[in-house]
């Protein structure tokens, strides 16, 4: 069997299991960069519950008994926990497949890049909205941060560690995605590009101001599919057979104090792991909505073959989590038409 | 096979058992490898403290076989392991 199909019968087995084959854990909400678009309210942490070492090895072990493999590091800036390498080298001992996602600011020497690989991390998802630095900063609202950003992938793949970047589609980088794109297949960096812009974890809309708008969008599929043989347009990966999403099923988070959630994007606590045992919370019968939802659920307003709900953000933009948001219709549809369009 | 060795798994495998079996990643190929129920508890075992005698007696226990055959299962399966690189002998 493939490496791809066997990881593919292990996700949704665990699935099918709710097993949390995967975890995310924001290590902090601090953060060296300033984007606009960032569902953080404040890039600040609460000193009285802030975790402290022993607390965070507590929900590493945790997660390995749960049945966790792949651990994803993020934050904020997960590199500004001050426990961040004690934490990566716990994950290797445990047996995790630890990745991270980082705007790329502390990793300027090859030494530091050599100290992630020494130190567990399997693979690094860097920040990058553009070729361009005017954009990217204006985008992170740091000065100099292109360049730093561009040094920590350079660096990064010099000592052997795995690279890809993650750039979130705006009206402010859209114009420059291609350029940006053309590059990473150049440099053997996989991309991954997002046009879904949330809100701010508080209900605030500012970032969504950002969102691409749907000639932006139509633009951006067509291209992308008349350019890259593997361009064609995919629904999000999300939904699984029947179900709208895999939240609290084969995959959960961690906040930066300590409390489970079903997914990264569903804000609502199922309780603190400081407090209460992983298997307590994750047996709650207050999961169950999230774990039960259906496509037939929704309350769709288009059927375009193409679903983009993802119920967590619906439940912070409009406090229902079938309610499908605008946003989501409109991008099922542009990806409908694209594909209609091409003929696919 | 001296039963005196003492195998452990290569560091920096990730690894996790699901419904008794094992998956096995190796980063720097991109390969996996899933175990099946008798290779994960052995893989288990290989943790750098038990010797081949050890786990030859924990594995005729677990699955109630004789001596023998246990002695002829670990003794393919350290090959394998060997063969795709997922242990290492403690010297």
């Amino acid at each position: 069997m493939s490496e791809l199909s066997l990881l593919d019968k292990w996700r949704k087995k665990s699935i099918h299991n709710f097993t949390p084959l995967q975890a995310s854990l924001e290590l902090t909400n601090r953060c060296n960069e300033r984007c606009g678009h960032c569902y953080i309210d404040s890039f600040k942490d609460d000193p009285q519950r802030t975790l402290t070492l022993e607390q965070w090895y507590h929900i590493l072990q945790q997660l390995r008994q749960a049945g966790t493999l792949y651990l994803i590091l993020m934050g904020g800036e997960a590199m500004l926990n001050p426990y961040f390498w004690q934490i990566t080298k716990k994950s290797k001992s445990l047996g995790f497949h630890t990745s991270m996602i980082s705007n790329g600011l502390k990793i300027q020497s090859e030494e530091m890049a050599e100290k992630l690989l020494e130190s567990g991390i399997q693979q690094v998802t860097i920040s990058l909205y553009s070729l361009n630095p005017n954009i990217h900063e204006t985008m992170t609202s740091v000065r100099g941060s292109f360049a730093k950003t561009m040094n920590a992938i350079l660096f990064c793949q010099k000592v052997g560690l795995k690279v890809s970047v993650n750039s979130l589609l705006t009206s402010l980088n859209i114009s420059s995605i291609f350029d940006l794109e053309d590059w990473c297949v150049q440099n053997q960096l996989e991309i991954k590009v997002d046009p879904t812009v949330t809100s701010k974890l508080s209900g605030d809309m500012t970032p969504t101001r950002l969102r691409a708008s749907r000639s932006q969008l139509e633009w951006y599929f067509s291209e992308r599919k008349k350019r890259w043989v593997n361009g064609q347009v995919k629904a999000s990966p999300e939904s699984s057979g029947d179900f709208v999403c895999n939240a609290a099923k084969g995959k959960c988070a961690v906040t930066a104090y300590g409390e489970l959630l079903p997914c990264i994007e569903v804000r609502e606590p199922m309780g603190s792991l400081i407090d209460e045992s992983f298997e307590t919370l994750w047996n709650n019968p207050s999961v169950q909505p999230w774990r039960d939802m259906r496509l037939s659920d929704l309350s769709r307003k288009s059927e375009t073959g193409f679903c983009e709900h993802c119920p967590g953000m619906a439940k912070n933009e409009v406090g229902d989590l079938h309610q499908e948001l605008d946003f989501s219709v409109m991008l099922s549809e542009v990806k409908s038409k694209v594909s209609q369009d091409l003929g696919e | 096979m001296d039963l005196a060795k003492i195998f452990k798994r290569k560091e920096g495998l990730p690894w996790q058992e699901m419904e008794e079996l094992a998956l096995v990643l190796v980063p720097h190929s991109q390969e996996a490898h899933e175990l099946n129920e008798t290779a994960t508890f052995l893989w288990k075992h290989f943790d750098g403290e038990n010797t081949v005698a050890d786990i030859l007696n924990k594995l005729s226990v677990e699955y109630d076989i004789d001596d023998k055959t246990a002695f002829t299962d670990l003794a393919e399966s350290i090959d394998l392991f060997h063969q795709i690189n997922l242990i290492d002998e403690v010297l």
